[in-house]
């Protein structure tokens, strides 16, 4: 199984690198169970920073699609398959839709809406 | 006289093994690739022009026809005055002539690091790829081989320490091997990760071509590493029995089984039909 990243899409490498390798599990190329490439031997051998294979193998271990389990490695989450096909970023952007939809109903003005939303991702405590 | 037979005998294997035999196989292996992958199908390969890699070949056939030349002088005159095998350091002589002997070898690492570089800069590709897959030593590195080098290497450790009644301070010799060859090991272990994990050099190779390159060098660097230690017991036996006549024929023997371990190993390993030249054509230009 191969990876193949273009530098010059304009999709983000880490997308890239999360895409490809939920597809190759959705298309049964790997396996639950199966030994990934360490973030550096990923890295070197796609010429990347390490912090890029870093953040997209992060995403992948928060949706569950691969685990890490300290120094024996990276591998396929048992239940890969099952979690590659939940589609947080769908989930997000329906939830900002009707959270909107709502808040114009009301009659709040599109600026006031960003104000507010920019006012709430800077809390720190959030 | 048996001892200076001996030795002569096994210089002799010595400058015809590394001036001639295996700069032989290099040079036809060179060729043949140059004339089967040429340059003018092959641009990939090639980032300079071709009257340089002709160069390349001449000079390297030449330099070992002249060290041959040259390491044959060195033994006609070394008969001529009767060279005396019991002499301080006549170890070291065989060691030089052999380092002397390398020197095209290493120009040409030389200029293939150089090539590579080369063609590193002129890939212009956007894509990159890799294997999803982890590389691990015995991935690469036959197990058998690994703990044989491992077993060989503590047991000249012990012998050596045993030879000199476990008398292992400091200023001791028994010290000063041990030093060397647990770091000339231990660069062995670095050439290994190198070669295993680092950014790899041929921008166009393989992950399977990269396991076959990785395997080769470091099978041949256990191969070393087993020559060394075995070394280490032999001189330390002619040492103990008062053998030093037999030194230096030690020492050519031990040159000529490096080279053999090295040289052959690569040769064998990384034959040209094993590796895979089309990534070295032109692409195709989209219309």
């Amino acid at each position: 199984m191969e990876l193949q990243i273009d530098i010059e899409a304009p999709t983000p490498v880490f997308t890239q690198l999360i895409e490809q390798i939920k597809q190759a599990v959705m298309k049964n190329r790997i396996h639950p169970g199966d030994p990934l490439p360490s973030i550096r031997q990923l890295a070197n051998d796609l010429a990347l920073n390490n912090k890029t294979v870093a953040k997209a193998y992060r995403l992948l271990e928060r949706d569950s699609v691969i685990q890490t389990k300290g120094y024996r490695g990276t591998f396929i989450h048992p239940d890969a398959k099952t979690n590659c096909a939940v589609d947080l970023n769908g989930w997000v952007i329906g939830n900002l839709t009707d959270t909107i939809k709502s808040f114009r109903d009301r009659g709040v003005t599109d600026s006031e809406i960003r104000i507010a939303f920019s006012n709430v991702m800077n809390q720190r405590e959030l | 006289m048996t001892e200076s037979i001996i030795f002569y005998a096994l210089l002799t294997s010595q400058l015809v093994l590394m001036s001639f035999y295996f700069p032989r196989r290099i040079h036809q292996r060179m060729q043949t690739a140059f004339y089967t992958y040429t340059p003018d199908q092959y641009p990939r390969l090639y980032p300079k022009p071709a009257s340089y890699y002709e160069r390349l070949h001449q000079n390297y056939r030449l330099a070992n026809q002249l060290l041959l030349i040259l390491g044959c002088s060195v033994m006609m005159a070394m008969l001529a005055i009767d060279f005396d095998l019991s002499a301080k350091h006549a170890q070291m002589v065989p060691w030089a002539i052999f380092m002397i002997q390398m020197m095209p070898q290493l120009a040409l690492e030389l200029a293939e690091f150089k090539q590579l570089k080369l063609m590193r800069q002129s890939d212009q590709r956007t894509t990159r790829k890799a294997e999803l897959s982890p590389r691990r030593l015995f991935d690469i590195v036959p197990r058998p081989l690994f703990t044989v080098t491992i077993i060989i290497l503590t047991v000249s450790f012990v012998l050596d320490a045993f030879m000199n009644d476990f008398n292992i301070g400091f200023d001791t010799s028994t010290f000063y091997r041990w030093l060397i060859l647990g770091l000339g090991n231990m660069g062995f272990a670095l050439g290994a990760w190198w070669l295993i994990y680092a950014r790899k050099k041929n921008p166009y190779q393989s992950g399977t071509e990269r396991k076959l390159q990785a395997r080769a060098n470091i099978s041949s660097m256990l191969y070393v590493s087993i020559g060394m230690s075995l070394f280490v017991v032999i001189s330390e036996t002619i040492d103990t029995y008062e053998l030093v006549r037999l030194s230096p024929a030690a020492m050519s023997l031990y040159c000529q089984l490096i080279a053999m371990a090295s040289l052959s190993t690569m040769l064998n390993t990384l034959r040209l039909d094993r590796l895979d030249f089309e990534v070295y054509r032109e692409e195709p230009q989209s219309a």
